[in-house]
């Protein structure tokens, strides 16, 4: 009797598999970094997308840019999932960039709608630009896209700076803290960008 | 059990019963700076209660009138802590590791592996401690040392008195509280008081370490701001390139924990009801899992507890130790007179 309980448990242990909602690679959108800048109506959500339907299979790939204006984040993706059809996956966003001129408050509660209902990684980068939705338009030098390409450039620069150190957690919780946001900032010259050290708005 | 449980085992019954589920929403409910005071101040508390629990005498509490009626209260406050337990990780799992509203097929396999446990002897529960407390602690220490880069020591700052009360009174529900049912499953005067006290000593170091850990890379006020703060700082740990997700490592912690917490709550209730009627009530292990079932689902979907059940817990714990002290009392003070 024991025996047939502990297969039956056992068995019942596959099902939690097929709980789990899943979908397809083409019902999904990988966004590599998003773009925050300040709007009229709110903010202007820049995602760059990773196209997963690159026939070639080289080490390049291609990148799709997604655009919309609404009042907040939130209503930012909504309207992008019910135009596209697809499902918008945050969880491997490595970038998040802040236009000049955004808000510290709106920065705040578009991270906080991105961790909670996103799952963006508390490791996602925040950094600065003059425009952030512009900086994820150019093409990376790396062929990847722009947000993996920056993450690298950060890295390989954080060890000689703790104050370029810029986790999600880090700046959520200076926000959170009230302390002043400094965030190191990428300037775009000549369609490239380069890292600059910090800003503070 | 009759015969006396080697250390060890104890040790490890008493240490993983006592982390339970205290770790899934450190610090949210934990309070803010003074989370490591509440926790000391609890945990400290407990041992003070440890002679209470070594010259606790069922035999006495049931032989008497009101004994039934006493059963009847103690078996709910297992049943309260046990399904505490229960949806607390039911909580996590669906939310975190099933990403799903279904709440069915998770509440079916807890509660199938709580009745296996039910039937099984007391020292499968023992062993399966044992087992399980050294695989706490090896994730532990994995987790602990793999963050040891992202460490902040600056976040200590935050450390003081603000939050105690709430610290005090989450340890106490979650660790301290469930405690009192544990004379029914150990013969508290035959156990080594040893065994007791390093379980709790060990329960201690193993909600010690989540805490210090979500506190020196997230600090106070962002990590009491998420649900499931330490899990959300396993985000910020890996090995390497090739192992970035370590989250399984605190599935581990959460799941074992609840578990034995949530089988042990319930073998005191069958043991007590056994007890209280003299009799060996058939099919209760099963009418037990199937009202553990029932309530995992219902405090999802239906009614959702969170902090007030903490009060609850605390509150028929103090009922039930004040009766026992002065049932001591009562019952020092009648041989004196005689």
């Amino acid at each position: 009797m024991k025996r047939i309980m502990l297969i039956l448990i056992l068995l019942l242990t596959f099902l939690c598999g097929c709980n789990r909602p899943y979908y397809e690679p083409e019902q999904t959108i990988i966004i590599s970094a998003i773009g925050i800048d300040p709007a009229e109506s709110g903010i202007l959500l820049t995602l760059e997308t990773v196209d997963t339907s690159t026939p070639e299979g080289g080490l390049e790939y291609s990148k799709k840019i997604l655009k919309t204006s609404q009042k907040d984040c939130k209503s930012a993706f909504l309207s992008l999932q019910k135009s596209l059809g697809n499902r918008l996956s945050a969880e491997h966003c490595a970038l998040v960039i802040k236009g000049k001129g955004l808000s510290e408050e709106l920065l705040y509660e578009t991270l906080i709608y991105l961790r909670d209902e996103q799952n963006l990684s508390q490791n996602t980068k925040i950094v600065s630009n003059e425009n952030g939705g512009k900086m994820l338009q150019l093409k990376s030098r790396t062929g990847q896209a722009v947000g993996y390409d920056a993450v690298k450039i950060l890295n390989m620069q954080e060890s000689k700076s703790d104050l370029l150190k810029c986790n999600l957690y880090s700046v959520l919780s200076a926000l959170h803290g009230g302390a002043p946001l400094t965030l190191p900032f990428f300037e775009t010259e000549d369609d490239n960008y380069f890292l600059r050290g910090q800003y503070n708005e | 059990m009759n015969k006396t449980v080697p250390t060890k085992l104890t040790c490890a019954l008493v240490g993983l019963f006592a982390l339970g589920n205290a770790t899934i929403f450190l610090p949210k409910e934990a309070g803010g700076g003074g989370a490591f005071l509440g926790l000391a101040l609890s945990f400290l508390i407990g041992f003070i209660l440890l002679p209470i629990l070594r010259n606790f005498n069922h035999t006495n509490l049931f032989s008497k009138k009101t004994g039934k009626i006493v059963a009847v209260f103690l078996c709910l406050f297992a049943l309260i802590c046990a399904t505490n337990s229960a949806a607390d990780f039911s909580l996590v799992a669906n939310k975190k590791i099933l990403s799903s509203e279904n709440y069915f097929i998770f509440s079916l396999i807890f509660s199938a592996l709580v009745f296996f446990l039910l039937r099984a002897k007391k020292q499968v529960i023992f062993k399966i401690s044992l087992i399980f407390l050294v695989l706490i602690i090896f994730s532990q220490l994995v987790l602990f040392l793999l963050s040891g880069n992202q460490f902040n020591l600056n976040n200590l700052k935050g450390l003081g008195f603000s939050g105690t009360l709430s610290g005090l009174l989450f340890f106490f529900a979650k660790c301290i509280a469930p405690m009192l049912l544990l004379p029914f499953i150990i013969k508290m005067e035959k156990s080594t008081p040893k065994g007791v006290a390093l379980g709790m000593l060990f329960g201690f170091l193993l909600i010690l370490f989540p805490l210090l850990q979500v506190i020196l890379i997230f600090g106070f006020p962002y990590s009491a701001s998420l649900d499931f703060a330490f899990l959300s700082v396993l985000d910020t740990v890996s090995l390497g390139l090739k192992f970035s997700r370590l989250e399984g490592l605190a599935y581990i912690i959460f799941f074992f924990g609840s578990l034995i917490k949530c089988a042990v709550c319930l073998i005191c209730a069958k043991e007590i009801l056994n007890l209280a009627f003299k009799k060996q009530i058939k099919h209760l292990p099963l009418v037990l899992s199937i009202i553990l079932f029932i309530v995992i689902i219902f405090s999802q979907t239906v009614v959702k507890f969170g902090a007030l059940l903490n009060w609850v817990i605390t509150i028929f714990a103090l009922i039930f130790i004040l009766a026992a002290v002065l049932l001591k009392s009562h019952t020092h003070f009648q041989c004196k007179t005689r």
